[in-house]
Formats: structure tokens, C-alpha cells, sequence
């Protein structure tokens, strides 16, 4: 009870507010879907819009409470163990698209992050030993999914030149830093150590959430260029080629948000 | 801006996490996680854009030029993106216009070489042409390339030259002519002057042969005058150290003579000591008569006292016989004075005997000192003597000194003397050396005289030579119409030499010369 409004509706305010966020990213990638300078079949957006949509619909249903389980006391929701087994794994799998990544690797990395997620939702609906021992195996396919993302897809890409590689590193390291503090959370929740309060934990991950997915589609969007119609359309950019059409509006210097970068 | 609406967002949520849940762990939480998320997307953009451009970088560094480098970040980063390929596409645009440049300057070289081609061709044309000219062809004359410019002035420039040429080799063939005939004149000249000059070299000879003997004669004198100065300068010297010798000797009689003095003075002053040592002795004589004259008294004294003595006894005794034990007290005193005279008896008479014998000793003394003063006496009368044979001596030594000084100066006069004579005869020997000189002057000015005339006459000969050689030089010169006009035959090819039978007949055969070589000796005369 926060100044007499209790605990749930804040959480559905959580919620909704991370549904919100996550629309953002359903929004970018609807822009690369309707941009007729793209490929969208070579930028494979209608499996990045995966991410933030189904996202979007993993936050509504907590919103509403749908899907939610208690165990042990604890609160534990279906929807977003759900929401991380499909979103992360998609997300893996398209950093290794980018650069054309051995298929077999990335159904390897896909199946680590996805031994990872179900390890965490085995050990939020477990106590004791075995609680632990699934934690420390999702660890374990995380160690495990970060080193096939950082050593074995750099060895196997296909089409490493500088702007798709650019794409890569970025879309990797980004989503890798800010999945290490996952577990973190998940140890100081309820689940874990219960240093943090059910609603406390709910803000923290719909923060984190929002934070991985929504700029991981805008990284996209600033690297579009990579999927122009012409294979040189990441060059136009603030160079302003004129005689390279593809890209060139949305590269420009006058584009908004890319003139503010950094 | 997405720097802004990250901060915000972040800020937001951590503001908002910690106002909701008030639990500081899920706040720190939070606040970690909006840095990680903040930093994992500026932090991740700027780390991959700067990795692709250094590969990009290092890829152009490696000479791949072709690699573009852009990117679509219009920031710092953007702008770098952007200069390192403005560099690259300068660095390629250098490199086509290095390509450039050197393709013309190949195609340049292909010009010059063609160039060069056609100057050789035209050059070897003259060369022919030139080499003719030099074996004495002079009717040869170079086909002027009218193409090139330089070898138009070249070739013009031969032509002229050779008709120069053959217009001034007529001349120098009949200057040459000229020059032979001045050449025996010359040396008829020469001949003539040589025979004179050996005249003059006779008489010279002459001259010297009298000088000579002149000189010898002198030179004789000299020597003997020299060996009387030098035997003059010896007595002189040896005058000189007996005057030293004598002056030592006298010095040293000086120095015996005041010894002598110091020795008499010494002796009377041993003999005054002697007077005053007899004087002591006699008053100690007179001491000792007085001693002696004590002791005697004594004696008396004594022998008295033994008296008085002998009375007192005889007395005791009588009156012993009286009075009992004061008579025998009385004797024994009696025994007493006659026991003490007798000691003083006896000790007066061993003083009155050693007084004699300290008598005895004194006198015997004074007779030793009186006989040793009178040996003193005799030694200063002796010394006194000494003293004066030593004025003699020095007198004598000075008598000595004043003749050997006269003897010096004799001599020194003696020398000097002989010096003047040796100076005058040196003289003369220098006269007679003047004449020697000038003699051989005389004769060495004949001598040379004579070699410059029998030079003339050679060079007279070699020039004569030389002209006969010039002659045969100019015939091996073919010439067409010649410049000269009076020397040209009528057959129109002069060949010069061959032309005067007379300078045909001088000529010894010697090798041609250059005409410029011959125009030189001319110049000689």
C-alpha cells in the first residue's frame, strides 16, 4: 500500500507502462517494414518484430494478470519466462544473421539461451536443491550462449564487411552487458534471496526489458543501411552521395535522431 | 537527445523504483541497472565504430585503396570517419597523378630518343665528312642538315671553317718558303759572332792563369804572418800566467810575513807569562823561609817545654816521696807535657823537612821557567830574522813582476804588429781574388755567349727543318680552287711543296706537323 493505492494496481501500472515501452520498439521496426529503401526480406524485419511485439503481448497479459502462478509464496509469471524464451532467442539468432553466421551456430546459441530461460523459470518454480542446481545450469547456458556469441560467430560469419560487423558488435555487446544483470535481480527477488519485494522485482525487469529490446530494434534502425536495396547503401550517410540512391534518405544528416547520436 | 531521454528515462526510473518500493537494495538495483544500460549502448557504438575504423585504417595504411570509409554518425567520430577518407581518396587521386606524370615523362624520353636518333645520323654524315677533311681533302664540304637547327649552325659553321682554312694554308706555304731562306742567314750570322767569342774566351784564360799565381803568393805571405802573430800571442799568454804566478808568490810572502808577526808577538807574550810565573814562585820562597823560621820556633819551644818537663818529674819524684799520691798525680802530669813537647818536636821538624823539600822543588821550577824563557827569546830573534829574508823575498818577486810586464807588453805589441801586416796581406789576396772573379765572370759571359751562338746556329738549322717539314705537310693537302689565286697551277689542284723544286731539296723527311704547330715556330725568329 503506496499512498493508498495497493501493491497490485501499481504492478498493473508497471506493467502497462512496460507495454507502452515495448510499443516503442514495435513502432521502429514498423518504420523498416514500410521504408521502400529497404530489403526487408534481406533485414528479415518481420522476425525482429518479433521482439518487441510479442513483448508487447507478453506485457498486456501481465497487465491483466493473466498467466500468473504462485509458488511457494512467490508470485511467478508464465507470460514472462515466456516473453525472454521467444524474444531472447530471437534476439541471438539475428545478431548472427547480421553477418551471415553459420546456421548450425545459430540454432546452437538459440538452444544455450533457451537452456538458459527455462533454467531460470525451473529454479523461480522450485526450493532447495534443486532451485539452485537449475540455477547454476541457466548460469551455465549463459556462460555458454555468451561464448558462442563472442568467440565462435565472429570465426563463422559469412559477410563481415565494416557496416555489417559494425551492426554485429553493436546488437551483441549491448544486449550481452545488460543481460549479465538478469540473474542479479533475479538472486536479489523473491525468488532468490528476497532482498527486493515482489513489486520492486516487477520494475526491475520491466526496466531492464524495455532497455534491451527497444534500443536493440533502434540499432537496427540506425544500421539500415545495411539492408538497402543496393549493396553500398550503408556508405550514403553523412557523406550525402547523391549518386547512391538507396538509403540515402534515411541517412541523411538532417535525420533527427541520427544527428543527435552520442 | 538520446543522451537526454536515456539520463531521463534512467533517472526516471530510478527516482520513481525508490519513491514506490523504499527498498535500498532495489534502488541501488535499479540505479545499476540504468548505468549498465546507458553505458552498454553509447559505450558499445563508440568502442565498434572506432574497431571498424582502425581496421579500415590499417587496411589503407596497407595500401588497399580502395576501402571506403564512411559512416552515418554525424558527430566527432562522424567527422573523423570522414577526413580519414578524404585522405584516402587524396592519397589515390596522388598516387593516379604520380601514374600520370610518369607516363608522360616516358613518352617525353621516346621523343628525345627519336631526337637523338636523327642527331646521330646527321653527326655521323659529318663525321665522314670531317675525317676527309682532316686526311687533306679540303675540296670536301659537309651536306648541311637543314632539319635541325643545331646541326645546321654545326655543319655551316665547317664549311666556312674549311675554306678558311684552305685560303690560309696558300699563305702559310709561302711564308714557310720565306722563313727557310731567313734561316741561313742566320746561322751564317751566328757563326760569324762564335768565332769572336773564342777570341775573347783566350784572353780571359790569360787573365785568370796571372790572378791565380798572384792569389797563391798572397796566400802564402798570409799564413806566415799569421804563424808569427799566433807565436807572439803565445809568449804573451805565457807572460801572462807567470805575472799570475808571481802575484801569487808575493801574496803569499805577504802572508808569511804577517804569520812571523803573529808568532814574535805570541812569544813575548809567553814570556811576560813566564816573568810574572818566577815572580809568584820567588814570593812563594819567601813564604816559606818565613814557614821554615816558624818551625824552628817551634822547636825551641818544644825542647823548652821537654825542660820544663823533665824539672816537673824530678820534682813529682821528690815530692812522691813526701806526700804520698799527690806526688805520684804531679808526676803523671809531667809524663803528660814531656809526652805532648816531644810530638810537637817532631812535628815541627816534618814540617821544617817537607819546607825543604818544597824549597828544593820551587828552585828547581824557576830554573826550568828561566831556561825556557831564554828558548823563547832565542825563537822570536830567529822569527824576527825569518821576517826579514821574507822582505827580501818580496822585494826580489817584485822586481820579477815589474820585468815580466814588460816582457808582456813587448810581446802584445809584437803581435798586433804582425796582425796589420796579415790584414794587408789579405788584402791584397781579396784584390787578387776581385780580379780571379771578374776574370771568370768574363770568361763564363764568353762561354755562355759562345753556347747562344752555337744554340742560334742549331735552331737555325731545325728551323730551316721545320720549314721544309711545313712545305711537305702543306703538298699532302688536296685543294680545289685555291683561295690564294698565286700559287694555283693551271691545272686548278695545287699541290704545294712539290710546286718549288729548291724547297723540295731542302726537306730531311721529317714527320708532317700541324699547320698550327708550324705557324707557331715561325714565331720563333
Amino acid at each position: 500500500m503506496i499512498g493508498g493505492v495497493d501493491a497490485a494496481t501499481i504492478e498493473a501500472l508497471v506493467y502497462g507502462s512496460g507495454a507502452l515501452g515495448m510499443f516503442v520498439g514495435v513502432l521502429v521496426v514498423g518504420w523498416l517494414l514500410r521504408d521502400d529503401a529497404l530489403d526487408s526480406e534481406a533485414g528479415k524485419f518481420r522476425y525482429l518484430l518479433v521482439v518487441p511485439a510479442f513483448a508487447v503481448l507478453a506485457y498486456a497479459a501481465m497487465t491483466f494478470g493473466v498467466g500468473r502462478l504462485t509458488v511457494g509464496g512467490v508470485e511467478a509469471e508464465i507470460a514472462r519466462y515466456l516473453d525472454w524464451f521467444v524474444t531472447t532467442a530471437v534476439m541471438v539468432w539475428y545478431v548472427g544473421y547480421v553477418v551471415d553466421v553459420d546456421r548450425r551456430w545459430m540454432l546452437v546459441a538459440a538452444t544455450f539461451d533457451g537452456l538458459f530461460i527455462a533454467g531460470g523459470w525451473v529454479a523461480t518454480m522450485t526450493e532447495g536443491t534443486v532451485k539452485w542446481t537449475a540455477f547454476g545450469g541457466a548460469c551455465l547456458a549463459f556462460v555458454a550462449t555468451m561464448y558462442v556469441l563472442f568467440q565462435v560467430y565472429p570465426r563463422s560469419a559469412g559477410e563481415m564487411t565494416p557496416e555489417r560487423e559494425r551492426l554485429f558488435l553493436r546488437l551483441r555487446n549491448q544486449s550481452s552487458v545488460i543481460w549479465l544483470v538478469y540473474p542479479v535481480v533475479w538472486l536479489a527477488s523473491g525468488t532468490g534471496f528476497g532482498l527486493v519485494s515482489t513489486l520492486g522485482t516487477v520494475m526491475l525487469f520491466t526496466f531492464l526489458d524495455v532497455a534491451s529490446k527497444v534500443p536493440y530494434t533502434w540499432v537496427v534502425y540506425e544500421h539500415r543501411g545495411v539492408f538497402g536495396e543496393t549493396q553500398l547503401a550503408e556508405y550514403v550517410g553523412a557523406g550525402g552521395d547523391g549518386d547512391v540512391a538507396a538509403g540515402s534518405d534515411g541517412e541523411s544528416p538532417t535525420d533527427g535522431p541520427v544527428a543527435s547520436a552520442d | 537527445m538520446k543522451l537526454l531521454v536515456g539520463f531521463a528515462l534512467t533517472t526516471g526510473a530510478t527516482v520513481g523504483y525508490g519513491l514506490v518500493t523504499r527498498n535500498v537494495v532495489g534502488t541501488i538495483l535499479m540505479a545499476t541497472a540504468g548505468q549498465v544500460v546507458l553505458g552498454a549502448y553509447l559505450g558499445t557504438n563508440t568502442v565498434v565504430s572506432m574497431r571498424t575504423l582502425e581496421e579500415q585504417t590499417e587496411a589503407i595504411a596497407d595500401g588497399d585503396l580502395d576501402v571506403e570509409v564512411r559512416t552515418s554518425r554525424v558527430d566527432e567520430l562522424g567527422r573523423v570517419y570522414s577526413s580519414v577518407d578524404r585522405m584516402r581518396r587524396s592519397l589515390a587521386e596522388r598516387i593516379e597523378e604520380a601514374d600520370e606524370a610518369r607516363t608522360e615523362a616516358e613518352a617525353a624520353e621516346a621523343r628525345a630518343q627519336s631526337l637523338a636518333e636523327d642527331y646521330q645520323r646527321t653527326a655521323t654524315d659529318y663525321a665522314g665528312t670531317m675525317r676527309a677533311v682532316a686526311d687533306g681533302d679540303l675540296r670536301r664540304r659537309v651536306d648541311v642538315d637543314h632539319e635541325h637547327e643545331a646541326m645546321e649552325t654545326v655543319g655551316t659553321a665547317f664549311n666556312d671553317a674549311v675554306d678558311e682554312l684552305e685560303t690560309a694554308l696558300a699563305r702559310v706555304d709561302t711564308f714557310a718558303g720565306d722563313v727557310a731562306d731567313g734561316a741561313a742567314d742566320v746561322r751564317a750570322a751566328a757563326e760569324q759572332i762564335d768565332d769572336r767569342t773564342d777570341d775573347v774566351l783566350a784572353a780571359t784564360d790569360d787573365i785568370d792563369a796571372a790572378t791565380d799565381e798572384q792569389r797563391s803568393t798572397a796566400r802564402r805571405g798570409a799564413e806566415e804572418t799569421a804563424d808569427l802573430s799566433a807565436t807572439a800571442e803565445e809568449v804573451a799568454a805565457t807572460t801572462e800566467s807567470l805575472v799570475e804566478t808571481t802575484d801569487e808568490a808575493a801574496d803569499a810572502s805577504e802572508e808569511a810575513r804577517t804569520a812571523a808577526g803573529d808568532a814574535i808577538e805570541t812569544m813575548s807574550d809567553v814570556d811576560e807569562t813566564m816573568g810574572e810565573a818566577v815572580d809568584r814562585i820567588e814570593t812563594l820562597d819567601d813564604a816559606t823561609a818565613e814557614i821554615t823560621e816558624a818551625a824552628e820556633l817551634i822547636r825551641d819551644i818544644a825542647e823548652q817545654t821537654n825542660m820544663l818537663a823533665l824539672n816537673a818529674s824530678i820534682e813529682a819524684a821528690r815530692a812522691g816521696s813526701d806526700a804520698g799520691n799527690a806526688g805520684d798525680g804531679f808526676a803523671v802530669v809531667a809524663e803528660e807535657v814531656k809526652g805532648l813537647a816531644e810530638d810537637t818536636g817532631d812535628r815541627a821538624d816534618a814540617i821544617a823537612e817537607m819546607i825543604d823539600e818544597v824549597r828544593t822543588e820551587t828552585e828547581r821550577a824557576v830554573e826550568a821557567i828561566r831556561r825556557t824563557s831564554e828558548q823563547v827569546s832565542d825563537g822570536s830573534t830567529t822569527v824576527a830574522e825569518a821576517v826579514d829574508r821574507l822582505d827580501d823575498i818580496a822585494e826580489a818577486v817584485e822586481d820579477l813582476d815589474q820585468g815580466v810586464r814588460e816582457i808582456s807588453d813587448a810581446t802584445g805589441e809584437q803581435a798586433s804588429a804582425a796582425a796589420g801586416v796579415s790584414e794587408t796581406i789579405d788584402d791584397l789576396a781579396e784584390n787578387s781574388d776581385r780580379t780571379a772573379d771578374r776574370a771568370a765572370q768574363a770568361d763564363a759571359a764568353a762561354s755562355e755567349q759562345s753556347a747562344a751562338v752555337d744554340a742560334v746556329v742549331e735552331e737555325s738549322e731545325t728551323f730551316r727543318a721545320r720549314s721544309d717539314d711545313l712545305l711537305d705537310v702543306l703538298a699532302e693537302f688536296d685543294v680545289g680552287d685555291s683561295p690564294a689565286g698565286g700559287t694555283a697551277a693551271g691545272d686548278g689542284t695545287t699541290t704545294f711543296g712539290t710546286a718549288d723544286p729548291a724547297r723540295a731539296a731542302m726537306s730531311d723527311g721529317g714527320d708532317p706537323r700541324g699547320p698550327a704547330e708550324e705557324d707557331d715556330g715561325g714565331d720563333r725568329r
